[in-house]
């Protein structure tokens, strides 16, 4: 065991001696983390409101009460022109949706306010929706939530009886005045809004007037508590489990992968490098056999990969990146799980890669490569089609994000975190025993 | 101490070592010599059991072959190539080769500390081996080889590379070690060498075995004659000449010479191993 653990020691030393390989091992897992946990938090990782422009092309009152609700959305973030004083056109507008600058625009035409007025009869308010074509998710709830905030307003007005007669002699005027409208439905509707009116008068002392051991009739709920459609939460209580709480708890555990693999890169072509410089013949010629020598390989690698990973997490933990880790001893877990398999990879990469250190990174850089492309290691699992979501569950990139991910905001159980752990261990041993069978029929002179 | 019997080596078609074999008395400094290729490092790598024989056996000190782990405690080897760690300073590239010998931390710090002495590198203990000389690097190469007090070493080209300082500082050394009780199995392509520190030699090229002798054994035997040159001036309008005579008792022969009129130079050639292996193979020790 002693000699095991002396040379686990010497590669740990040479490993962070080795300025190249302590850079990949730790420097530049440590840039992509931060760099694409940057990049997406500027695109608004925290924020979940929708991005629109808003053009008021009409510039009525009316026009001018909608912008403000619709800036007053808690599902929407209305987004100004960059420039100074300036505002956007529909033209500059579409431009922005195009380059995908934010998901959509709605413009106001002229007329909205005026529309607004004219209540069942006429064109009806308009508004023109433009979404960037592969954002067809957010459309759809985009319009819903224009029309929802478009009846808002006719709820309210319906909620003041004051405000809803002027709407309703409006609505007369503009009736009598417009020359387009037939004259039997002229007739109808003038009774109609006439007998509206009476009824709008009567209505407060209605409203108001409280019968005997009857509460009054809540005024919020607007004409004796009708409304069109009236919505009542229901709450469900659900376990806290929740997406990432920003982009740095996807992108750290990317980060950690790389990591990992440039341990594994490392301590795989450490052995090409022994046999090259003679140092593995000194190894051998003491008393001890090839499995030993692979035993303090597999164990500093071991070593280093969980100090990386670990120094990782701790740092994601800190100011700004404040990735909290939802379960740290499923997180440890994770960490284990996924060292125990890169070494296993590792003892392949060491024993196949053949007897010249540029073999051995060739192959290296091939398969670790191709297994993170493949696993979630450069593009999140999230964003994959589905034929490739259904490719990564043979890498085991994925499975070591995923476990990872399970400890750091998944809220996974420790029952689901068996599974991608026992993936994990199990590829580790197979490499582990495949390397050492290998490597014992290896002649080493 | 150690016996090798009817060893034989192929590497693909060509043969290495060709059913070879000898034994090795304890206490003594045993040497290779052969030209480059002649297959002495292989004999020493199956000695110490790195490379497995394709037949023929290895009995170290009678407790079998080297290939068996425990058996090489007993031996300590100093390969051809420098085997060290560049990136590791000399104190933990030693403190970790004694530590695969079983030691504990403790032991092997002292035990580094003694062999550093022994070789002269002590007051560069701290700096890395990458930063060493070649005749520093070859040195501390030895150094590692006699961390766990050895009964056997083998020593691959120890001086290779070496300036002419470094290399009678390891001559001496490995002397001292022979003297210390140690048997040494030495391997050179430097026949002075041979000559100057081995108690026997074996001449070995082309895999074979070709003599096995003491340095002066192998001279009486192989060695052929002295060659003694007499060269003569101008005398009495002659020209001026040089004999040359082969003979046995080159010191009866100058002296019947030397009072002839009109020397003005001799020269001795004795026979010496370059001749002998000349004499064996037809060939230069130097080719």
């Amino acid at each position: 065991m002693g000699a095991i653990l002396a040379m686990a020691v010497k590669d740990l030393r040479l490993l962070v001696r080795d300025r190249m390989g302590a850079f990949f091992a730790f420097g530049f897992p440590l840039v992509m983390a931060v760099l694409f946990g940057t990049i997406f938090t500027d695109r608004g990782g925290d924020d979940s409101r929708i991005e629109i422009i808003v053009v008021d092309e009409d510039r009525s009152a009316g026009s001018a009460e909608f912008v403000k609700v619709l800036e007053g959305a808690s599902e929407l973030r209305v987004v100004r022109h960059p420039g100074e004083k300036q505002a956007f056109d529909r033209a500059s507008a579409t431009e922005f949706v195009r380059r995908g600058g934010v998901p959509a625009f709605v413009a106001i035409p002229k007329g909205f306010g005026e529309s607004r007025e004219s209540m069942f009869f006429g064109a009806g308010a308009k508004l023109v929706l433009g979404v960037d074509p592969s954002r067809k998710a957010e459309q759809g709830m985009l319009e819903g939530l224009l029309t929802k905030y478009g009846f808002l307003q006719l709820q309210q007005s319906f909620q003041d009886p004051a405000i809803m007669r002027g709407r309703v002699k409006s609505s007369m005027d503009r009736l009598r005045a417009d020359p387009d409208v037939p004259d039997p439905t002229r007739r109808v509707l003038d009774q109609f809004f006439g007998d509206l009116d009476r009824f709008l008068v009567d209505l407060p002392e209605a409203t108001t007037a409280a019968g005997e051991g009857k509460p009054a009739p809540d005024r919020d709920s607007g004409m004796g508590g009708f409304q069109p459609i009236a919505i009542e939460k229901a709450e469900i209580v659900k376990p806290a489990r929740g997406g990432p709480k920003n982009a740095y708890a996807i992108s750290f555990p990317q980060g950690i992968i790389w990591g990992v693999m440039g341990c594994a890169l490392g301590f795989g072509i450490s052995l090409a490098q022994e046999r090259t410089k003679g140092t593995l013949m000194r190894l051998l010629v003491a008393p001890i056999g090839n499995s030993h020598v692979l035993a303090g390989k597999a164990l500093g690698c071991f070593i280093a990969t969980v100090s990386v990973s670990l120094a990782l997490i701790a740092l994601s933990m800190a100011p700004p990146f404040n990735v909290r880790p939802t379960s740290l001893p499923l997180t440890l877990a994770a960490v284990l799980a996924t060292a125990v398999c890169f070494v296993g990879i590792m003892m392949l990469l060491a024993v196949f890669g053949g007897a010249s250190e540029r073999g051995g990174q060739g192959l290296g850089w091939g398969v670790l490569l191709l297994l993170a492309m493949v696993g979630g290691g450069m593009i999140p699992l999230f964003v994959m089609p589905d034929w490739m979501k259904s490719i990564s569950v043979v890498s085991p990139v994925r499975w070591a994000i995923l476990s990872i991910e399970m400890g750091l905001w998944r809220d996974a159980t420790p029952i689901e975190m068996i599974k991608p752990c026992a993936i994990l261990v199990s590829i580790g041993l197979i490499g582990f025993a495949v390397g050492a069978a290998k490597l014992r029929r290896m002649s080493i002179a | 101490m150690l016996r090798l019997t009817h060893l034989r080596k192929t590497f693909g078609r060509i043969v290495a070592v060709d059913d070879l074999s000898l034994s090795i008395e304890r206490g003594s400094i045993f040497g290779f010599l052969g030209p480059n290729g002649a297959g002495k490092s292989t004999t020493i790598n199956m000695a110490i059991g790195l490379v497995k024989p394709d037949s023929g056996t290895v009995d170290f000190d009678g407790n079998g072959s080297p290939m068996n782990a425990e058996v090489r405690s007993g031996l300590g080897a100093a390969p051809q190539s420098i085997a060290l760690y560049d990136d590791l300073t000399a104190m933990e590239n030693l403190v970790l080769f004694a530590r695969l010998y079983g030691m504990s931390r403790a032991d092997a710090r002292r035990r580094a500390v003694h062999v550093l002495e022994l070789t002269g590198l002590a007051d560069r203990k701290g700096d890395r081996a990458g930063g060493y000389s070649g005749g520093m690097k070859r040195r501390l190469n030895l150094a590692a080889a006699l961390l766990h007090d050895p009964k056997l070493l083998l020593l691959d080209e120890p001086t290779a590379g070496v300036d002419p300082q470094s290399r009678n500082s390891i001559l001496d050394l490995v002397r001292t070690l022979r003297d210390q009780g140690r048997t040494i199995v030495y391997t050179t392509h430097y026949m002075e060498e041979a000559a100057r520190l081995c108690d026997r030699v074996a001449i070995i090229d082309h895999g074979k075995l070709l003599a096995l002798d003491s340095v002066d054994g192998l001279i009486a035997r192989h060695g052929g004659r002295s060659t003694v040159s007499v060269t003569y001036g101008a005398v009495d309008g002659g020209d001026a000449r040089t004999d040359r005579v082969q003979t046995d008792n080159p010191v009866a022969e100058l002296s019947g010479r030397l009072n002839a009129p009109g020397v003005q130079a001799v020269r001795v050639d004795r026979p010496d191993l370059e001749s002998v292996f000349l004499h064996l193979t037809g060939r230069s020790l130097r080719d």
